[in-house]
């Protein structure tokens, strides 16, 4: 009778080596991410955020607010991205959705949906500016910035952590394309 | 480069984009009594206009949301970007 080897939980390129040198590409350890939407107008929705996250509710899409070891974006006029530790996740989706009580709104564990590159390096801007159309210059990026958008034929969810370091969030099944591509447009860097 | 403006995400590159054809085209509410006619016009007939023209557009790589814009189709220059819900503005000089 034939038996299955256990499965082991693993990130969609846990297989692929790292790409290192003057640019290092790596694939991040699985974060927790929750997907939110709701009404910005509506109030019981907006504390209930709140009250998790000092300050107010970021409302222009691109806009990140940093809580403790977690971050809520703004996707879109009526989505958020939550990002926190991965073993928060179950805890941070119990109490948002006791918080949202009626309101019209909704949190869901999108954490195994996406996964995330980090790229570093001088060239870290030249790299990003070959994938894609988003000025990606010292001036129309700065540090700090985020933006949804779309690099070679997938979308991403691009964050510039640091001017020689960038967070790609980008879909499971679209990483190892990603990769492939990152690679590529690295590879006149690394010598 | 081809620059689209999203009404929540600025300006970005026409590639983050997608058309979705003529837009305010609304449901019709006497469907139970429609013959096939007034159903294919409904369905599948469109204007075909030299001049501005209202569309539907989505930021498929950005934000996602739906939007609709006045676009020239002879020039292909763009007038007017609104939300969905959103009359055109009135001072666009019309053809049709």
């Amino acid at each position: 009778m034939n038996t299955f080897p256990t499965p082991v939980a693993r990130t969609p390129l846990a297989d692929l080596p790292l790409l290192l040198g003057a640019l290092s590409l790596e694939e991040r350890p699985l974060s927790g991410k929750v997907s939110l939407r709701g009404n910005a107008g509506d109030s019981a929705f907006v504390e209930a955020l709140s009250a998790r996250f000092s300050g107010a509710l970021p409302t222009q899409v691109g806009q990140r607010v940093e809580s403790g070891q977690a971050s809520l974006w703004c996707l879109g006029p009526d989505e958020w991205r939550l990002q926190c530790e991965l073993d928060a996740v179950e805890d941070t989706l119990a109490q948002l959705r006791d918080a949202f009580g009626q309101c019209h709104a909704s949190a869901v564990d999108v954490s195994d949906y996406y996964t995330e590159l980090a790229l570093s390096g001088q060239a870290t801007r030249d790299v990003l500016a070959k994938l894609t159309p988003l000025d990606v210059s010292a001036e129309g990026f700065p540090a700090g910035s985020q933006a949804a958008t779309r690099m070679a034929k997938c979308s991403v969810l691009l964050h510039m952590v640091r001017d020689d370091q960038a967070v790609l969030c980008v879909r499971w099944s679209h990483a190892e394309y990603l990769w492939d591509y990152l690679c590529e447009a690295a590879r006149e860097y690394n010598h | 480069m081809f620059l689209i403006s999203c009404p929540w995400c600025g300006e970005r590159d026409q590639t983050e984009f997608h058309c979705h054809g003529e837009a305010h085209i609304a449901r019709p509410e006497n469907s139970l009594e429609m013959d096939d006619a007034a159903w294919g016009d409904y369905v599948f007939f469109r204007k075909n206009v030299k001049g501005v023209h209202l569309e539907r557009w989505t930021h498929d790589h950005g934000c996602g949301r739906w939007f609709n814009a006045a676009r020239n189709t002879a020039t292909d220059e763009f007038l007017a970007f609104y939300k969905p819900g959103e009359a055109p503005p009135a001072d666009l000089e019309r053809v049709s």
